[in-house]
Formats: C-alpha cells, structure tokens, sequence
C-alpha cells in the first residue's frame, strides 16, 4: 500500500504501519481500562469492535484473493484463517490443532502475537482482560459475513502466544423479509 | 498458499474507524448523563449532605472528560510519542527547529502515513503549515469538498501524533488541521514559545 522510498539506516515502512497498528490498539485497549469499570466489560467492547471490523474485512479479504474457493467444512475454513487471513491482515501464520472429534471445532494458535508486541498486562489484569480478544471478534464477524455462525475465545494468552478457540454453530440461512412478494 | 497479498497490510484504517465509533457514542452517551444530571439539579435543589458526595464523584466524572475529538487527540499524542522515538533512533541529533520539522516531513511522514508531505511552508515565526494532497486516512473517501465537515474527526487522532512526536522531539507546538476538499490536508504546528 505504502510507497516504498529511500530510508536512512534501515527503516521499514511495513514494519512502522504495523508498529502504528499496534500501538493504537494499545492506547485504545489503556483508554478502555480506564474508561469501562470492569476488565470484562474492556473484553465485551473490543469484541464488539473487533466483530464490526470483521464485517468489513471479509469483504476486503475476497475482493483481494481470488483464489478462495466457497468453503465446504471447517477444516477449509480454518486453513483459510490460518494462512491467509492472519498472514496478510497481521503478518503471521497460526497453527490449527485440537479438532474436535465431531471436526467442528478447533484452537487456531498464534506464536507470536503482533498486537502484544510491546505489551506487558499487569499481573492483577492478567486474569481478567483478554488483551487480544479483537481477534476473536474480527473472526466471528467475519465469518458470520460467510454465513457462518460460530463462536470464539480466547482459551490461554501468554505473553506472546494466544490460542484461540473457534466452534462452528450453525449455518446461517438467507432470510427473506416476511410477507415481501 | 500462493496469496496475492505481498505482505502484510495491517486494517489500522478499520480500526480507526471503530475507534472513533467508540469515542463518538461515548461522547453521546456523556452528554445524556451531563444533562440528566442537571435535571435533577433542577429538580431537587435541596440535597442531603450524604447525597452530595456521591454527586460530586459523578459531577467530576461527567465533566472532566473532553469530548470525542480532545479524547482522539490524546490518544494519537501517545502513539505518536512512542512511534518517533522508534524511527529516530538512529538519526543523527537534530538541533534547529526546521530541521526537526524536515525530519517530520520526510522520514516520520514516509514511515507513519506512507508517503511524503507535499509541501511545507513556515513563517518563521513558529507556524509552520504541512500539507498533503493526499492522506492516507482520506484516501478512501469520496473526493471533493462534499464531506469536508464528516472529514475532520478523522484528522484528530493524525493531530495528536504529530503533536506527540514534536513533543519527544523537544518541541511543545499545538496542532490543528484544517481540510479545503478531501483527501488534500493542512496540518497547522503552531510552536509554544519556550517560557
């Protein structure tokens, strides 16, 4: 997206637009804490931000990649989040795992978390905020945009890794206004 | 796995966006309470002593805050404090005014926004006036001047970083911006006179 121009001494545009990413979702994640009473509900607002993002990003996501075929079961879903959408929305790939054995549900497992790269949670927050619980959000909504109905969380965050759940739920149908012909 | 996408881009424009959702619904939500409060100010003129303290806490809550903008600016003054420190590292010492200014043009605006300012003009008297033809939050935005008023919030949090990134650069200034016909941009640095 960006120009590429001439930097002194080793600047990397791409790395800077990810650094300004990060670092907004940041101050916006401390904004909350001291905005909203509780973690949880610091949770609840950046799931729900992250779901409005998710809307649009799905459209953005196959208007870009041509190559992606209509998903038949979760495990083509789960490849698809894996290794395009996380790689070219947050520059890294995920690992599937933990299939369920009715193969509806699955851990996606980030190694390395871009939004908490220069975080640290304290610890009397650590057990309640969610840091990057965004992402959850983004995938429901983006999923959802598929016709998708899933649920999300995050089941374990350390510093630098997150693994997120991810449970299909239902398809959802077209839904024709009632009484409209 | 062969995606078109070359790299990674991050949806820092999506996130913006949710961003300024959030402030604009909390301001709204501010202005409700601000005046219910006052309402029931109106109300009960006569209040018991107890009562008051509680008041007082909500009084303070209710009022402090600035609104979505100042909130936006706040925000970006932090990252873009954080960000400058980050490209500058290695940057020979900047010492006048003008070249911390050119320093902000060129590297600072290439790394953050993407691309070069268009132009940059000073009165050497500490106003200085950047200009892009065309930045990178209004890209995406319908051209012309119809939308210059729904335009201007978008540009609060872009003020706060250059005001941030001034400011660890040694420099107290007051930034506003001001938009003719989207998605051309003039940022104003007025510097603070040193006291």
């Amino acid at each position: 997206m960006s120009k590429q121009t001439k930097f002194p001494m080793g600047i990397d545009s791409k790395k800077i637009s990810g650094e300004l990413f990060t670092l907004t979702y940041g101050a916006l994640v401390a904004e909350l804490l001291r905005d909203l009473e509780s973690p949880q509900a610091v949770n609840q607002q950046l799931d729900k931000m992250g779901y409005n993002i998710g809307l649009r990003l799905a459209d953005d996501l196959l208007a870009k990649n041509s190559q992606i075929q209509r998903c038949t079961d979760m495990h083509q879903v789960a490849d698809v989040l894996a290794k395009v959408a996380l790689r070219g929305y947050l520059g890294v790939t995920a690992q599937v795992s933990n299939w369920s054995a009715r193969n509806d549900e699955f851990s996606l497992v980030l190694e390395s978390n871009p939004l908490a790269e220069f975080v640290e949670v304290p610890s009397e927050l650590a057990q309640d905020l969610r840091y990057s619980q965004i992402i959850c959000g983004a995938i429901r909504g983006a999923l959802e945009m598929m016709h998708m109905e899933v649920q999300t969380f995050i089941v374990q965050e350390q510093s630098q890794s997150v693994e997120i759940r991810v449970k299909f739920i239902r398809i959802l149908q077209e839904s024709v206004p009632p009484g409209d012909d | 796995m062969n995606s078109l996408i070359t790299g990674p881009h991050f949806p820092f424009e999506f996130l913006h966006a949710e961003i300024i959702r959030y402030e604009r619904q909390r301001e709204a939500e501010q202005i409700d309470k601000r005046k219910n409060w006052i309402e029931q100010m109106r109300d009960n003129p006569q209040m018991e002593v107890s009562l008051l303290d509680e008041q007082l806490k909500s009084v303070k809550q209710v009022f402090i805050q600035g609104n979505a903008d100042t909130r936006l600016e706040a925000l970006g003054y932090r990252v873009g404090f954080v960000l400058v420190e980050k490209i500058a590292k290695d940057l020979p010492r900047m010492v006048t005014e003008l070249e911390r200014m050119k320093f902000l043009c060129k590297e600072f605006w290439t790394a953050v926004f993407g691309k070069q300012v268009d132009n940059l003009r000073t009165n050497h008297q500490g106003i200085y006036v950047v200009q892009d033809n065309k930045f990178f939050i209004l890209a995406n935005f319908p051209e012309g001047k119809e939308h210059v008023d729904e335009s201007a919030i978008y540009l609060a949090f872009p003020c706060g970083i250059i005001r941030g990134a001034l400011y660890n650069l040694g420099v107290t200034s007051l930034v506003t911006s001001s938009v003719e016909s989207v998605p051309a941009v003039k940022f104003h640095v007025h510097m603070q006179q040193k006291s």
